[in-house]
């Protein structure tokens, strides 16, 4: 039981570290964000930097694990 | 290093060879240049080959391209990121002309005349927004009331119904004044894209085709619509753009 238990949260949190859509959603906001002008152009290539970096982590996660 | 291949932007009407005086995509020293066809040509430059990132600033690199362009030439834009490969040569790109020769004529000629305009629209402030809902919803204010005081652990599961009747009520709220803002905007232009908004306070996310002599009746439009709305609604509008939102040439080089 215990082993099942610690199976099932090993397998969401892999889930969770391969799930794009929350990077996506922040890219969105901060897109968002800009358009509002609640931050600057230059604040925004900061932090897209940041979410596209984990974005490819993942992708290339994705990919070696061939799905 | 990346190979250098051939960047593609665009396709024009023109008959001569020819460069622009705008920076190509990839930071290459290259000049962005056409390749011509029997009065059509792409344009296109020397940039490394390789995935281009959509990021902003290479999103805005590419934009730039284009919008030199049009100042000049009526265009089809080419989807973002195409690179030909190294073994493409200026022939394959005058085969792609020759080959999608009356595909390309008839999207030129249909967008000769017509310029796309891009409006955004965002609710200044989410919370009166989510106030509104539950004056106006009383099943919502109900089920929030019978949450209150409780343990977490019961709000977890009791919360999802509410969060879906709150989600459902902004979507009908959004769709309400989206149809508010598109309405005097619609019959002024030849084509509407709704995109998703997928972000809570964006009430509208839309590309118009327009007319380029409908072009100030839009604006006028536009400006009655921020006149009205400005209190509650910000707006962002964008134009002439190249047509994106009507237009994207995807090549396939292995079918040429």
């Amino acid at each position: 039981m215990v082993h099942w238990l610690a199976n099932k949260i090993a397998q969401e949190a892999t889930r969770q570290l391969m799930d794009e859509g929350p990077l996506r959603g922040e890219l969105l906001n901060l897109q968002v964000r800009l358009d509002m002008g609640e931050i600057t152009e230059e604040e925004y290539a900061v932090q897209e930097k940041v979410l596209m970096e984990r974005l490819n982590a993942i992708r290339e996660a994705k990919a070696e694990r061939g799905q | 290093m990346a190979e250098v291949g051939k960047y593609l932007y665009c396709i024009i009407p023109c008959l001569e060879e020819r460069t622009f005086g705008t920076a190509a995509m990839g930071g290459e020293k290259g000049a962005v240049h056409t390749v011509c066809h029997q009065g059509l040509a792409a344009v296109v430059s020397d940039s490394p080959m390789k995935q281009y990132e959509s990021t902003r600033t290479n999103m805005m690199a590419h934009q730039a391209v284009l919008e030199a362009v049009m100042k000049e030439f009526a265009l089809l834009p080419v989807r973002f990121g195409t690179v030909a490969n190294a073994a493409t040569t200026v022939a394959d790109i005058k085969r792609l002309l020759a080959s999608r020769y009356e595909e390309f004529w008839g999207l030129l000629s249909d967008m000769g005349n017509k310029v796309e305009l891009g409006l955004k629209a965002f609710w200044r402030d989410e919370k009166a927004i989510f106030q509104e809902i539950l004056a106006e919803n009383a099943d919502i204010r109900k089920l929030r009331d019978s949450l209150a005081g409780k343990a977490p652990a019961a709000i977890h599961f009791q919360g999802i119904p509410l969060g879906q009747r709150v989600k459902e009520a902004l979507d009908r709220k959004r769709s309400q004044e989206a149809a508010r803002i598109l309405h005097p905007l619609r019959p002024i232009a030849q084509q509407v894209r709704e995109n998703d908004t997928l972000v809570d306070r964006v009430v509208l996310n839309a590309a118009f085709l327009v007319s380029r002599d409908r072009e100030p009746d839009f604006d006028e439009a536009v400006r009655r619509l921020d006149e009205e709305m400005c209190r509650r609604v910000a707006f962002k509008y964008v134009g002439p753009v190249p047509p994106y939102n009507f237009v994207n040439i995807v090549v396939n080089w292995q079918e040429l």
